[in-house]
C-alpha cells in the first residue's frame, strides 16, 4: 500500500516473525553441525555445510508449502501467512549457499567450466540408480532465483498479481524437481533410512494439506445460487453473515465478498490487488474490508482503498429483501461505488 | 552432449551478463520511467530490485523502450466484465 517503494517493509510483526526464523535456523545449522559430526566423525565440515544448508533449505520449503492451505484450512495460521515472502527469500539464500557451496566443492577444481561441469562430470543419464541429480537442483534453484528476486513489491505491481501468481506457482515445479534430487542424490548414498523417512512424512504432509484445502474450495464454489427474474442472485439469510465479516459466494467466474457491516450490506470482488487474497475471509476494520493476508484496506461500498492508496477492485450491487440478501453478478468497474443496501430491523447475531 | 552444454552455458552466462549491465542502467534511469510508484524510492529499493532485473530484463527494455508510463492493469474475471457493456 506504499506510495514509494523501499528496500524491506519491516515493522514490529515481520521484525518478530524475521527473529524467530533467525534464531530456529541457526539452532538447526548448529546442531545438524554437531549431531553430523557425532553421527559420521569421517564427515568433512564442507560436507556438513552443504547437507545442512541443503537440508536448511528443503525443511523451510516444507513450511512454506504448507502454510498456504494450513491458513485456509484455518484463521489461527494467518499470522504465519503475513510474512511467507521473507520465509522464500531466507529459503532461496540458503538453497543458494548449498548449491555455491557444491559447486566450489565438487566442480570448481577441474578444466571445466564449473557450470558446464554440473552437468557433464557424471553423464549417466540413462540410468535410475547412478542418474546425475545435480543438474536437477540447479534448475530447481533456478526457479527459487526467479521468486525470491521477484519477491518485491514493485514486481507485483510490474507484472500484475496474476501474472505473478502463476510465476510464483513455479514452486511446485522446483518442489518435484528437488524430491527428485535428493531422492536420486542423497538417498543413493544414505545407507540410513531417515532421510527416506522424513521425506516421506514432508511429501504426504505437502500432499494431504493441499487436496484438503482444496475440497473445501471445491464446496464454496459448487454452491449454485438461485437466480431472481431481474437478474439479482440469492445468497442466504441477511443472519448467516457475521457482523463486519462476509460470506463468500461463486458469481461470474470469480469469487464474490459479501459483507455485513453497520446495518448493512456490499459486495465486493473477493480478489485483493495486492496478491490475490481472499477479501472474504478478511473482516472489517475501522470501516475498511481489511484483507487477510497482508491487511490492504478496501472502503465496502467503493470497493477502492482509503486515499492516499490506490488499489481498487470490482463492486457489485446488492439488496435486502425479506431477511434474504442478493447480489447482482455484473461487477462494476473497480472502485465504483454501489449504495450498500440497508437491513431493516434486528439481526438475530450467531456466534463465530 | 557437450557441445550442447556448452551452448547453453555460454548463452546463459551471456544472458545475465547483458542483463545486469541492464539492471544497474535501469535501477538509475528507467524505474522511474515505467513506474509512477518509483521516483523517490530508496536506494536499497534499486538494490534489492537489481536481481530480478537481471533475470527479466527483456520484459522492462520493452516497456522502457515503448515509454509505457505504468504497469498495465490486473485481469481477471471480474475485472475483464466490469469493463464490457451489457
Ligand atoms: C546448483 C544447484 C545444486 C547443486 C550443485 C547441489 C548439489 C548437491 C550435492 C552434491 C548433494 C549431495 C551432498 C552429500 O550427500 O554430501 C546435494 C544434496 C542435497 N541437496 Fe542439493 N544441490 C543444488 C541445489 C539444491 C537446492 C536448490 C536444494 C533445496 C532447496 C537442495 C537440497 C538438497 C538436499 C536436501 C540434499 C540432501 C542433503 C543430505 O545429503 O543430507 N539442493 N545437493
Ligand atoms: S493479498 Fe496481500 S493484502 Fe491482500
Amino acid at each position: 500500500m506504499s506510495l514509494h517503494y523501499v528496500a524491506v517493509g519491516w515493522n514490529r510483526q515481520k521484525k518478530i516473525y524475521d527473529s524467530i526464523l533467525a534464531g530456529s535456523l541457526t539452532l538447526y545449522l548448529a546442531l545438524f553441525a554437531l549431531l553430523g559430526s557425532l553421527v559420521h566423525p569421517n564427515a568433512t565440515i564442507e560436507t556438513l555445510l552443504i547437507r545442512g544448508f541443503g537440508t536448511a533449505a528443503f525443511l523451510l520449503l516444507h513450511v512454506i508449502l504448507c502454510i498456504g492451505p494450513l491458513a485456509r484450512l484455518d484463521r489461527r495460521f494467518l499470522p504465519l501467512l503475513y510474512n511467507r515472502r521473507h520465509l522464500g527469500v531466507t529459503m532461496f539464500l540458503l538453497a543458494l549457499t548449498h548449491g555455491v557451496f557444491s559447486i566450489v566443492q565438487f566442480h570448481a577444481q577441474g578444466d571445466e567450466n564449473p557450470l558446464a561441469s554440473i552437468f557433464l562430470a557424471n553423464r549417466r543419464y540413462a540410468s535410475l540408480a547412478d542418474f546425475p541429480f545435480q543438474p536437477l537442483g540447479f534448475f530447481a534453484l533456478l526457479i527459487l532465483f526467479l521468486m525470491a528476486s521477484t519477491s518485491h513489491d514493485f514486481w507485483l505491481r510490474n507484472l500484475t498479481a496474476p501474472v505473478w501468481k502463476r510465476l510464483h506457482m513455479m514452486v511446485y515445479a522446483a518442489y518435484g524437481l528437488l524430491v527428485a534430487h535428493v531422492t536420486l542424490g542423497a538417498l543413493q548414498s544414505e545407507r540410513s533410512p531417515v532421510l527416506a523417512v522424513l521425506l516421506g512424512i514432508g511429501m504426504a504432509c505437502v500432499l494431504s494439506l493441499h487436496l484438503a484445502a482444496a475440497a473445501k474450495e471445491r464446496r464454496v464454489d459448487e454452491r449454485q445460487p438461485a437466480t431472481g427474474g431481474d437478474g439479482f442472485v440469492e445468497v442466504c439469510a441477511v443472519e448467516k453473515i457475521p457482523l463486519n465479516r462476509a460470506v463468500t459466494v461463486s458469481l461470474g467466474g470469480e469469487r464474490v465478498a459479501v459483507f455485513r457491516y453497520d446495518g448493512k450490506v456490499s459486495a465486493l470482488s473477493n480478489v485483493c490487488q495486492h496478491q490475490n487474497g481472499p477479501l472474504g475471509e478478511g473482516r472489517i476494520v475501522d470501516g475498511c474490508v481489511t484483507c487477510p493476508w497482508h491487511g490492504y484496506q478496501y472502503l465496502p461500498d467503493c470497493g477502492a482503498a482509503p486515499p492516499p492508496f490506490t488499489e481498487k477492485v470490482p463492486t457489485f450491487r446488492t439488496r435486502v429483501v425479506d431477511g434474504k440478501v442478493y447480489v447482482h453478478p455484473k461487477p462494476f468497474p473497480a472502485g465504483t461505488r454501489c449504495e450498500p443496501a440497508r437491513i431493516d430491523g434486528n439481526v438475530q447475531e450467531v456466534a463465530v | 552432449m557437450t557441445a550442447a552444454v556448452h551452448i547453453f552455458v555460454w548463452a546463459f552466462t551471456a544472458y545475465l551478463a547483458a542483463g545486469f549491465v541492464f539492471a544497474v542502467l535501469f535501477v538509475i534511469f528507467g524505474a522511474q520511467r515505467i513506474d509512477s510508484q518509483a521516483p523517490g524510492s530508496t536506494l536499497g529499493f534499486r538494490a534489492i530490485v537489481i536481481p530480478g532485473a537481471t533475470a527479466l530484463w527483456p520484459l522492462l527494455l520493452a516497456r522502457w523502450t515503448r515509454g509505457v508510463g505504468d504497469p498495465p492493469g490486473e485481469r481477471n474475471a471480474h475485472r475483464n466484465s466490469s469493463l464490457r457493456e451489457v
